[in-house]
């Protein structure tokens, strides 16, 4: 177990779209992927991601088919809609935004 | 468009349950076992491994519930839940649903059946358009300034032309036998006859053919139609389109129908019906040798009601009726006619018709008033009956709460379940409710009309229905929640460490619980002590003194209409023809009086004017000349008209003077007996006997032969006024009123004696046909229906208190089984147990009682007038009620105490 780290509320959307963004991944696939992206900086719980998954799936940002994984087991994989696509644009720049405003504040002297 | 894409997610999702469900579940598992292999990996041991994942995970079952909170069916979902719990919980413990249900039923039937009820008599307009355009016209009599509803057809007819007033008029409605097929068997109907614009004046349209139309009227006997009401068309019909075209047979005649009356329309007198609208113009038929009632001033047997014309004021209208009025008297004084007196002594009394005709509202309307006050009381009673039980069900299961809060369910969560509970509670008590309001509306009606003087329809009304659903909804959701919400709050560690250890429960709570009992208690004594003040004031009314001996004593009123009896229409009659008439007339008094004492059973007969508690005696001013001196009484003065032996006959007391007898014939010497109020105001201190005086403006000199002790004429509640009696052989009257004393039950004699006038007269028809008794009951309806409804809702509350008594107390003994058994393992005896039960029922009670006498003291303020003879501090209505007070808190005391007494140390320790 990592140590606590909570993600900024909508953040974890956000990472879940951009993971999305080169293809189709399962659950574990998505959470592993975020893990050694970020240099096991942020570690996402099943209790959030699943949740969080079935949300953007409702939402009708990204859809679901269930395929075979890679060990040949039955797993479901989700991949990225025309809107999540457009979602993930501009929850980007949203983010970019943001974090640019933050740095700014934190950088002054 | 997003919303119905929503919509249609949701049911497809709903649809498909069990496979996203087993879904969800395949792809959690998949997400595990993952994370085994990577700990596998790692190098712990594969059950060290699973170990570690769920430990990393959490928990499973709450990760797949918000999972499904995306699907958007969790609402769905635990709505069914709960109400699948609700239900358990139900069956588990159905003595609870039973007695909430069951109380609020009878708090939602009885209050919605009250309500419905003066609903349709207090009714604010009559159901037509522009209401406020409806007038009532009345007569006003000069002198006494009474004004009675009745008005003959002349001066009806008379004032019919006036402008920019349209009048229109109805007989009295009356019960008649109809046959509806050829050889059917007779029904009574309630027959309201009503002049050609009737329907047309008021806006009313008929739902089915045509209502009676303006020719109608014209030609007596000649238009035998009838209109149904929407009322009689349903219930002797079922509402069948095909009734048009057919018959009934009344009397002689066949009528046939021609329309039904509109759905909500069912007389111009709210808290009366009319089965069926005949034409006035068929009077005849309707009621044979009627028709002379055309033509007499005297005679007042119509109601008349108009509508003013669009943009006239009433003070408008009023005048143009008034100066129509002055008119025809002129025009009656010109002619010299003998109906101008009539006039002379009355003028009219325009009054708004918004609301129509106030028959029945006159007799009921404070009864009712209070009545809803009682029903209110009845719901009160029922919401804390409701809420006390709640309580002890939410006490009784703080550990299944804190169980659960324990394991994860949310405040609102728990909170919703008990909502849903409640509400379950809630929709059975509403729809029971509905079914007693069904049947408790006639029933109300049957024990409220006195000799079917109210006839109402008792239809429910929704939204009063859906007042007092939502009242009793109010107070279980609210005494449903209140303690799932406390629990919420409640430290779950710490409630969970007190589990199993109920021994005592808040004291918050149990103060509300024993708070609700007292109410209870305080209420009911309210109740039983307003209608121990009623029963006693309907026995006061009914063995008041009377002056004459009630016991069975048969009244039938006949009216001797035929052409013997009556003056050839359109002159004066000559002195002649006045002696043949009276001749004829007290000729006939004494046939009937011989033929009905020969029939067997009867004892004596004798004919009156009136009889007891009819009112129909004629007035003679208040002035009368002794010694060629005026003399005034300061009431006015009635005229009885009997035949001879009429004291004896009717066991009046005769203090002084003879009776009447068969020497008062027409042409002897005029004689008169007083009754002792009149003695004492035409001679003060003087003996009346053996003096004479005359009517002021008579010529005849009438000397008194008797003094009667005054007889009670028009109830208990009125001072008897003036009488002279004057014998019917000199002063016959054209109405007749058979007295009849029987030996037996007197209702058995009435067809008998129907049977003995007919024999005597066949023109003679018998109208009003009551025993004494029943007529006495008739001058106080109000009463009779006050007490009655009072005595059956205080019955009610009795029995809603001891419910919620045994209830609460039967908890509170359950609860403490515990304690008792330690008590008495530490060696306190069963008595002492007992006593300390009682002694908590007995505080309760007394809290009940004085707030119950407190509450009585004002409430009795609002009965006040409608007591007889008793006093709102009366002590016997005061022991009454703390007498039954006390016996409801031993009887319901005793249960929960028999329970106490019998707990068995060994079995309580060990409790739970």
């Amino acid at each position: 177990m990592g140590e606590s780290n909570d993600l900024l509320q909508g953040t974890l959307d956000l990472l879940i779209l951009r993971t999305l963004q080169r293809g189709a991944r399962h659950g574990w696939d998505i959470a592993q992927r975020i893990r050694d992206v970020s240099d096991e900086a942020l570690l996402v719980q099943q209790g959030s991601l699943y949740p969080a998954l079935h949300r953007l799936e409702h939402q009708g940002w990204i859809e679901s088919t269930w395929g075979a994984s890679e060990n040949k087991r039955r797993a479901k994989f989700y991949s990225l809609t025309g809107p999540g696509r457009k979602r993930l644009r501009a929850e980007t720049a949203k983010w970019e935004r943001l974090s640019a405003g933050v740095n700014l504040v934190l950088s002054e002297g | 468009m997003r919303f119905l894409l929503e919509l249609r997610q949701r049911i497809r999702s709903l649809l498909r349950r069990g496979e996203a469900e087993s879904a969800l579940d395949e792809e959690l598992q998949f997400h595990f076992d993952h994370l085994v292999e990577e700990k596998v990996a790692e190098g712990l041991a594969p059950g060290e491994a699973k170990r570690a994942a769920r430990v990393e995970l959490g928990f499973p079952a709450q990760i797949a519930e918000e999972c499904r909170d995306s699907w958007g069916l969790r609402a769905v979902d635990e709505f069914s839940r709960d109400l699948r719990l609700a239900l358990r919980g139900m069956a588990a413990n159905p003595g609870f649903a039973v007695i909430v249900a069951t109380t609020l039923a009878l708090g939602i039937g009885v209050n919605t059946a009250i309500f419905s009820l003066a609903d349709a008599v207090l009714l604010e307009a009559l159901p037509v358009p522009s209401p406020d355009e409806l007038l009532v016209v009345k007569r006003q009599d000069k002198a006494t300034g009474r004004r009675p509803g009745n008005f003959s057809y002349p001066l009806y007819n008379g004032l019919r032309e006036t402008e920019n007033v349209r009048l229109f008029a109805a007989g009295y409605p009356g019960e008649s036998e109809v046959t509806f097929e050829a050889g059917g068997s007779p029904e009574r109907i309630r027959i309201q006859s009503v002049t050609d614009e009737f329907f047309s004046i008021l806006g009313v349209q008929p739902q089915l053919g045509r209502l009676l139309g303006v020719d109608e009227e014209v030609v007596p006997g000649a238009y035998p139609y009838a209109v149904l009401s929407d009322r009689f068309w349903r219930r002797r019909f079922a509402a069948a389109p095909n009734v048009l075209g057919r018959s009934f047979q009344l009397n002689d005649s066949v009528f046939t129908i021609i329309g039904v009356g509109p759905h909500g329309f069912e007389s111009i007198a709210p808290g009366t019906t009319a089965d069926v609208w005949l034409p006035i113009a068929m009077q005849e038929q309707i009621a044979p040798g009627s028709s002379r009632m055309f033509e007499q001033y005297g005679a007042n047997w119509i109601t008349v009601m108009g509508r003013r014309a669009n943009g006239v004021s009433h003070e408008e209208a009023t005048a143009a009726l008034d100066l129509a009025y002055a008119r025809l008297e002129a025009s009656l004084i010109e002619q010299g006619s003998p109906d101008a007196r009539r006039l002379t002594s009355q003028t009219l009394s325009v009054e708004p018709g918004r609301s129509g005709l106030d028959v029945v509202r006159r007799q009921y309307a404070t009864p009712l008033r209070i009545l809803m006050g009682v029903a209110l009381l009845v719901l009160l009673l029922a919401c804390a009956n409701v809420a006390g039980l709640m309580l002890a069900r939410a006490a009784q299961r703080t550990d299944e709460t804190v169980v659960r809060a324990a394991l994860g369910a949310s405040r609102g969560r728990l909170v919703r379940q008990w909502l849903t509970e409640s509400l379950l509670l809630a929709a059975i008590g509403g729809v029971a409710g509905v079914l007693v309001a069904l049947i408790a509306g006639p029933a109300l009606v049957a024990v409220a009309s006195i000799d079917a003087s109210l006839v109402v329809d008792t239809g429910l009304d929704w939204r009063l229905l859906a007042i007092a659903v939502a009242a009793s909804a109010c107070t279980a959701i609210v005494f449903g929640i209140g303690p799932a919400l406390a629990a919420g709050r409640a430290d779950a560690r710490g409630a969970l460490n007190g589990v199993g250890r109920r021994s005592t429960e808040s004291k918050q709570r149990t103060r509300i619980r024993s708070g609700l009992a007292a109410t209870q208690v305080a209420v009911s004594v309210v109740l039983v002590f307003s209608a121990g003040l009623l029963l006693q004031s309907i026995g006061n009314l009914r063995n008041a003194e009377r002056g004459f001996s009630s016991s069975n004593l048969l009244s039938l009123r006949t009216e001797a209409l035929g052409a013997d009896y009556a003056f050839a229409h359109g002159t004066q009659p000559t002195e002649a023809e006045r002696r043949a008439r009276q001749e004829r007339l007290s000729h006939l008094t004494d046939r009937l009086v011989r033929r009905v004492e020969a029939t067997p059973g009867v004892r004596r007969a004798v004919v009156a004017q009136c009889g007891f508690y009819a009112g129909c005696e004629a007035t003679a001013g208040n002035q009368i000349i002794v010694d060629g001196e005026i003399r005034e009484t300061d009431r006015q003065i009635r005229l009885g008209k009997a035949t001879a032996g009429f004291v004896d006959a009717l066991g009046m007391r005769l203090p002084a003077g003879r009776d009447f007898n068969e020497t008062d014939r027409p042409g002897t010497r005029r004689v008169v007996i007083l009754n002792a109020t009149a003695a004492g105001m035409f001679f003060p201190g003087e003996r009346a006997v053996g003096r004479t005086f005359l009517w002021k403006g008579g010529k005849t000199a009438m000397e008194v032969v008797g003094v009667v002790a005054d007889a009670d004429h028009d109830g208990p509640r009125t001072e008897t006024p003036p009488f002279v009696y004057s014998p019917f052989a000199q002063q016959p009257s054209p109405v007749l009123t058979l007295m009849v004393r029987t030996d037996g039950p007197p209702g058995a004699l009435t067809q008998a004696v129907r049977s003995a006038i007919a024999e005597v007269d066949q023109s003679l028809n018998v109208r009003a046909v009551t025993t004494i008794s029943a007529g006495l009951d008739s001058t106080i309806r109000k009463e009779l229906m006050l007490g009655r409804l009072t005595t059956a809702f205080g019955a009610l509350a009795l029995l809603l208190t001891a419910v919620g008594l045994v209830g609460v107390l039967g908890y509170s003994v359950a609860r403490r089984t515990k304690e008792f058994g330690v008590r008495m393992a530490l060696g306190a005896r069963r008595g002492q147990i007992v006593a300390g039960v009682v002694r908590q029922t007995t505080a309760l009670i007394a809290a009940g009682l004085v707030v119950g006498l407190l509450g009585a003291w004002v409430a009795v303020r609002s009965i006040e007038s409608l007591l007889f003879g008793v006093e709102p501090t009366d002590s016997r209505a005061i022991v009454a009620a703390s007498a039954v007070a006390i016996l409801l808190g031993v009887l319901s005391a005793a249960f929960p105490a028999r329970r106490a007494a019998s707990v068995d140390p060994a079995v309580a320790l060990r409790w739970e």
